[in-house]
């Protein structure tokens, strides 16, 4: 009898913790299963890697003389490359133009992919509040971008890719040639595919993102770097989001749509960098 | 005083599930995440008195929620539904064997797809291939999951002493065997 009492009084206070303790219950949650999540992060990157090292052993040699090809071939590349970063520092200084010292660059690990129901796509990473992420944060890896942070936690952060149909990010195309002036758009997440496609198709499979409201009469070129323009104010300006696969205009005829591949596969996705602003107090 | 070991045995369970829920990565060939949470929610509504029972459903379908980017009640709301279907069904037929837990769990989680996509504003129609798809997949992870959790928390709770395995006898059910 006594213990049945417990468990009515264990569900009220369930009950009321949900229904006016909203938020801490999503922190709360989070944070109950992150030792889980970073157990089994941190036991992919030791037993994994190392398992998976063990599987490709075979393979090795050759590809580490096929690596080493690459490291003189990229050798040659790097030199250039900083010739041309001094130059791209030159050229920078004569515009006045201000690097992005007010920000600084935080690795995270990925620790869950879609939550629990699948439902956004989104991540989840093993950075929060107490390491300086904020909401709005920009998400990138080397390849472009990847999202922003949507919900912070003390040592979590939930990250709305920008595949997701609800993500829309203030775009430009890179666009070579006199007198096109600059081509600038909205890109809209993957959503639901259009009706002229139909018949069976896989669940979760990314859709194609679509940069609209793009100039009517320019037709850009499959495969134009499709890059941030920095006007939404949550994404620097020049970061690769995608590529072009073809246009197409828009149903109303008023402005022309593009079909942009991401830049960066979502799902192979390890460790990723959040672009945060530096803050006095947090510093 | 007799401790009673269903509060830490379904604190341990809740989140173990909502960790492995996590973590379990949508592939082409599952592309569901497996609910183990619903299938613990739905062996506690099978196997334990009404007030634990409820607790392990709020706590399932609020973890659900809060890691799932849903409204805290939308899955809390679908499971007490079930719920009581469950209460119902159990005076009839349903009992916590393995078959039937499996059975039970694959139609609550086509269900719950389908619930989520409607709160979520799905743009797909019902009928369409795709939401039929997902409904599979859904009740495929939904097997998988009520295989785990009933083999698991049944032998959990056999070794524990929390449920004798007593066969159903004369409309007695082991929810009310619970000691």
């Amino acid at each position: 009898m006594k213990q049945s009492k417990m468990w009515v009084w264990l569900l009220v206070l369930s009950l009321g913790a949900l229904l006016f303790l909203n938020g801490a219950v999503r922190d709360f949650a989070r944070e109950a299963v992150y030792p889980f999540d970073n157990a089994c992060a941190w036991f992919d990157r030791t037993v994994g890697v190392r398992a998976r090292a063990l599987r490709v052993r075979a393979g090795l040699a050759a590809r580490n003389a096929t690596l080493e090809r690459d490291v003189a071939r990229l050798r040659v590349v790097a030199a250039e490359a900083e010739s041309l970063e001094a130059e791209v520092c030159r050229l920078r200084a004569l515009l006045d133009f201000p690097p992005p010292a007010s920000c600084r660059w935080l690795a995270a690990p990925v620790l869950a992919r879609g939550g629990t129901t699948a439902v956004w796509q989104s991540l989840r990473l093993g950075k929060g509040s107490l390491h300086g992420v904020r909401k709005g944060d920009p998400v990138l890896v080397p390849e472009g971008l990847v999202g922003r942070v949507t919900d912070v936690s003390r040592h979590t952060s939930e990250v709305m890719l920008i595949t997701d149909p609800n993500s829309r990010v203030a775009c430009e195309l890179e666009v070579a040639g006199e007198g096109v002036g600059v081509v600038r758009g909205i890109l809209f997440g993957g959503g639901a595919r259009p009706a002229s496609e139909p018949g069976l198709t896989l669940l979760y499979v990314v859709d194609p993102l679509r940069l609209r409201f793009l100039a009517r009469e320019f037709e850009p070129a499959p495969r134009t770097r499709v890059a941030t323009s920095g006007l939404g104010q949550t994404f620097p300006k020049g970061i690769t989001v995608g590529y072009v696969l073809e246009s197409r205009l828009e149903p109303n005829g008023l402005a022309r749509e593009a079909v942009v591949m991401p830049a960066v596969d979502m799902a192979s996705l390890h460790e990723v960098f959040i672009l945060s602003a530096r803050r006095a107090h947090a510093d | 005083m007799r401790i009673d070991l269903n509060l830490p045995s379904l604190a341990v369970t809740v989140v173990t599930a909502a960790a492995a829920q996590g973590q379990w990565p949508v592939t082409d060939w599952l592309p569901a995440k497996i609910p183990f949470l619903t299938a613990v929610g739905l062996y506690y509504a099978l196997t334990k008195p009404w007030p634990v029972a409820v607790t392990a459903l709020v706590w399932a379908g609020a973890l659900t929620d809060a890691l799932g980017g849903l409204p805290l009640f939308c899955t809390l709301s679908y499971l007490l539904a079930v719920y009581w279907a469950v209460r119902v069904m159990q005076r009839v037929f349903l009992d916590a064997t393995l078959s039937r837990g499996m059975l039970l769990v694959a139609g609550a989680a086509a269900g719950q797809t389908l619930w989520m996509r409607l709160w979520a504003g799905s743009y797909e129609p019902l009928l369409a291939w795709q939401t039929l798809a997902a409904l599979g997949a859904s009740a495929q992870a939904g097997l998988l999951a009520g295989f785990v959790v009933f083999a698991l928390c049944g032998r959990m709770d056999r070794l524990s002493g929390m449920i004798r395995p007593v066969k159903e006898n004369d409309g007695i059910l082991w929810a009310e065997t619970d000691c």
